[in-house]
């Protein structure tokens, strides 16, 4: 019950710091929004100059809100990835799925397609990864979660290649640029019409694994236990893939990939509060938009041309990673 | 009405020779059974069956009387827990939230535990005196602890039928007893207990009936104490075996309470 208080003052906490760190992203960047301006565009005061007006709401309010949406969904696709393989060194693109929503992007743009129509390949071709990767996980008949496991690096391994077919095959170098970019994550086509089509993607999966967050602790247990206590294991293990699908192929879609985040926020909302998904889920929740609207304000405002994210959450991530393993080192076992 | 009923059940793994031929048996209310056999010789596939985790290759398993398939997940799970094999490699909860697992049936699909159930948690935990557990990781507590924890769960769940799956074999000599006593405890109140092991004395010490299963059949069935004799386990145990009172000295065992 004390963890229950305490987890209630993280969730209080963070809110509170996503709304400043919201303003911040508005506010910082190369060219600077004074808060006196930012405050006349807000309360719809004609006073403020065109051009801050059209960066704050044409460029920076969508980029936050695509940040913020995308923190969200990669940190708790993680998590949850994590608990029902009660496995902490997995990631969101486990299955493949980033993976496979990457070789959708790259032959989008070798096609010669830009803008939403990269989003749209990638999207679609993330999910017929996951598919393909839950179809050969049938080929072994078995009911350990190993082979899912397995299936997923070998779908993803093969989309990998898939890509570097893709980049051999880009006709220009631009094209090139292009797909290397996008392999690493970006926010600067942020668009309102990149929101509309993650919003909704975000709510139903977000919703869906936030509903769920307490009975997803049942399904470390595994397939028998779980079902022993009354748990249709495969049906809720089904509904949580397919959450967790969704929202890392709907940020892949929007933003590229962008590494670390699902493995690090989850494990550091697990040192906070302690490892019970009913707690964990909204903590990881808020703090993983947090931290992706800080690395979108360092991928933007020092250099004149925008860093990759994730070469800034690499940067950020890895560090943090080291940490917490070094400090775990003890418990870390051969199962794993 | 029997709480447990095999009629005829045949069943083999994919690939593999039949591990179970044309089993029946009865397990009634209330009762303790002690499901013996070698390694290998079935005792674990026949919990699985059992508890529904693997399904007959023929013949019809019976809970309640009703064909065990006819019960959905959650209705079975009101019938019958499972106290598995230690999984708890990395499974960080604390034991008051594994605990909590056990009131899953209880509630709905987007609901968690609340205070009923954390006092009912409580009150078990109580019971089974192992209040000085609840705010330890399940991977830091000892084999016995573990054990104590899932028999705990299994309460928890209410389901009047228990199935423990080697509840004693990954245990030292303490904790063995410790179980032991606790589910000679457990034998008194309303639950019908099935486990297996690999010691015959167990089955002796719970005075329970008991389940012998070799080359694929039940050889014994019947009250512990009057099946087991010399000469039905030399059947299948060979004739290695014999009484420790024939030794030159005293072999250890579990105190008995009894008169």
């Amino acid at each position: 019950m004390q963890s229950k208080n305490k987890t209630i003052v993280y969730i209080i906490g963070f809110t509170l710091l996503l709304l400043g760190l919201f303003v911040i992203a508005i506010l910082v960047g190369r060219y600077t929004i004074t808060l006196d301006n930012f405050l006349k565009i807000i309360s719809g005061n004609n006073a403020a100059p065109t051009v801050d007006r059209n960066i704050v709401i044409n460029l920076r309010i969508p980029r936050t809100i695509v940040a913020l949406l995308t923190g969200m969904a990669l940190s708790v696709s993680g998590l949850v990835y994590q608990e029902i393989f009660n496995n902490k060194l997995v990631s969101p693109d486990l299955l493949g799925v980033s993976s496979g929503a990457s070789v959708g992007a790259a032959l989008a743009i070798v096609l010669g397609f830009t803008g939403l129509v990269v989003s749209c390949f990638s999207f679609v071709f993330g999910l017929i990864t996951m598919l393909l990767t839950l179809l050969i996980s049938k080929v072994f008949r078995s009911q350990s979660s190993v082979f899912l496991l397995l299936a997923g690096v070998i779908v993803g391994g093969f989309m990998s290649s898939s890509t570097g077919l893709f980049k051999y095959l880009a006709t220009s170098d631009r094209q090139l640029a292009e797909i290397t970019f996008w392999l690493m994550g970006s926010f600067s086509s942020s668009t309102y019409s990149s929101v509309l089509i993650l919003l909704p993607i975000v709510l139903v999966g977000v919703l869906a694994i936030f509903l769920l967050r307490w009975r997803i602790n049942v399904l470390s247990l595994g397939h028998n236990e779980a079902t022993s206590v009354g748990v249709n294991y495969k049906l809720l293990r089904m509904v949580i893939i397919v959450s967790a699908t969704l929202l890392t192929a709907g940020t892949v879609a929007i933003a590229g990939v962008i590494g670390w985040v699902g493995l690090v926020i989850p494990h550091i909302a697990r040192q906070l509060v302690g490892r019970n998904a009913k707690r964990t889920i909204p903590v990881t929740i808020i703090f993983g938009a947090c931290f992706m609207i800080v690395v979108d304000i360092i991928s933007r405002s020092f250099t004149s041309t925008e860093i990759p994210l994730s070469v800034v959450t690499g940067f950020l991530g890895t560090p943090i990673f080291l940490t917490i393993l070094y400090m775990k080192r003890g418990v870390v076992s051969e199962r794993d | 009405m029997s709480a447990i009923k095999f009629n005829e059940v045949t069943f083999n793994y994919q690939n593999a020779d039949t591990i179970l031929n044309k089993i029946s048996f009865n397990i009634e209310e209330q009762t303790t059974t002690v499901v013996l056999g070698k390694n290998g010789s079935g005792k674990s596939t026949l919990l699985k069956l059992l508890m529904n985790f693997e399904k007959p290759k023929s013949g019809v398993i019976y809970l309640n009387d009703k064909p065990l398939d006819e019960y959905s997940i959650l209705e079975r799970s009101k019938q019958v827990a499972y106290v598995g094999q230690d999984i708890f490699n990395q499974f960080d909860f604390s034991v008051e939230d594994y605990l909590l697992f056990g009131v899953t049936n209880a509630l709905g699909m987007f609901k968690s535990p609340k205070k009923e159930h954390y006092e009912k948690v409580n009150e078990f935990v109580t019971k089974f005196d192992i209040k000085y557990l609840i705010n330890k990781k399940m991977d830091q507590i000892s084999g016995g602890e573990k054990q104590i924890a899932m028999i705990c769960k299994a309460f928890i769940q209410g389901s009047k039928i228990i199935v423990l799956d080697e509840p004693l074999s990954a245990l030292d000599f303490t904790n063995q007893n410790k179980i032991l006593r606790l589910l000679k405890v457990i034998k008194n109140e309303d639950k019908t207990i099935v486990f297996t092991t690999h010691n015959p004395n167990h089955a002796l010490y719970l005075d329970s009936n008991v389940l012998l299963i070799d080359h694929n059949e039940i050889v014994i069935n019947g009250k512990a104490r009057s099946e087991l004799t010399l000469e039905n386990l030399s059947k299948v145990y060979g004739d290695t075996i014999g009484f420790s009172s024939e030794h030159s000295y005293n072999e250890f065992s579990i105190k008995n309470d009894e008169i």
